[in-house]
């Protein structure tokens, strides 16, 4: 109570103007993050998706006739994204499933870690995946996976 | 040693017989026929195999209750000098060797898909024509005989073929 008291009326008006002024601006740049954040990662998702969708169009023919060197190709692209982590290719052998031969196969580029590997599921042709991170403050994977024509 | 190699070579023609009867299926996805194909609206999706009966046999368990542009599939295995009417696609056998030319020359101009496995068959005009690579089965397309038939490869094969050949020279 001292402490208010011996404050003029002006200098409190003062500091209760200028403690709102402060507020107000705190939310507004709170909600400003958050919904530059909450864009990014939406433009970043459906970018990834649209990324993952194309290279899985293009890289279907190439694990139906078990190709690997045009799915190491395919995946290469990705190095023109520094946010991709990592992606991978997944081959869904149906009868051919049996020799590991017919797993896919990458090697490590030298920038980022890709992998592939095989899945046993036998009703779609493949499954690519895509890790990809932005800085610590989001992460997420985007997948596309296609049935067996 | 002997036998072990020659277990492992026939383990190997095995695996390649399946894989080719394999992709001789998954080829229909990437072709397409013109209506004049089929002589009905119902009738089936017919692949003629000849000279290489185990690739038949191996087809069959294939095609068993799948469908080709929502049409049964039927394997019929073909005799010499039959006629290749009725066929969507024909694959001929190595062991068919010095016939082949004429076997792909009845099927000249037709709307059947010919695949053959040996060596210098695109000349002979073969439409896709299997070669081993590195052990793995991979094949190359000739395009000037497929527009002949009027079929369309789709151009996702294309990306995986070893060899496109794109003129008739």
């Amino acid at each position: 109570m001292k402490l208010i008291t011996q404050f003029s009326v002006r200098q409190k008006l003062l500091a209760v103007v200028l403690l709102t002024t402060l507020t107000a601006l705190l939310v507004a740049i709170a909600v400003m993050v958050g919904f530059d954040l909450r864009s990014y990662r939406q433009s970043l998702i459906s970018d990834m998706t649209t990324q993952a969708d194309l290279l899985g169009r293009t890289t279907a023919p190439a694990l139906t006739f078990d190709d690997s060197r045009v799915a190491q190709e395919n995946l290469e692209l990705l190095h023109y994204r520094p946010q991709i982590r990592a992606a991978a290719i997944y081959n869904a052998r149906g009868r051919l499933a049996g020799s590991s031969r017919s797993c896919l196969r990458l090697t490590e580029p030298v920038s980022r870690a890709m992998t592939l590997s095989c899945s046993s599921a036998s009703s779609t042709t493949g499954r690519f995946s895509a890790r990809c991170t932005c800085a610590p403050i989001m992460s997420f994977t985007t997948g596309w996976s296609a049935t067996s024509a | 040693m002997a036998p072990i190699s020659t277990l492992a070579q026939v383990d190997r023609t095995v695996a390649e017989t399946q894989i080719k009867a394999a992709f001789l299926y998954k080829f229909s996805a990437f072709v397409e026929w013109p209506p004049k194909a089929f002589a009905r609206p119902d009738s089936p999706f017919t692949i003629g195999v000849i000279g290489a009966d185990e690739l038949a046999a191996e087809l069959e368990q294939i095609v068993k209750g799948r469908t080709i542009l929502e049409r049964a599939v039927v394997v019929r295995r073909m005799r010499r000098g039959e006629s290749v009417a009725g066929l969507q696609m024909l694959f001929i056998g190595q062991a068919e060797g010095a016939r082949l030319a004429e076997i792909l020359a009845i099927a000249k101009g037709q709307s059947v898909l010919t695949v053959t496995e040996s060596e210098d068959a695109l000349s002979h005009g073969s439409m896709i024509n299997f070669v081993s690579v590195d052990d793995k089965v991979r094949f190359d397309v000739a395009l000037p005989q497929a527009e002949r038939g009027a079929l369309r490869i789709s151009a996702r094969l294309l990306a995986v073929a070893r060899k496109v050949v794109t003129s008739s020279s």
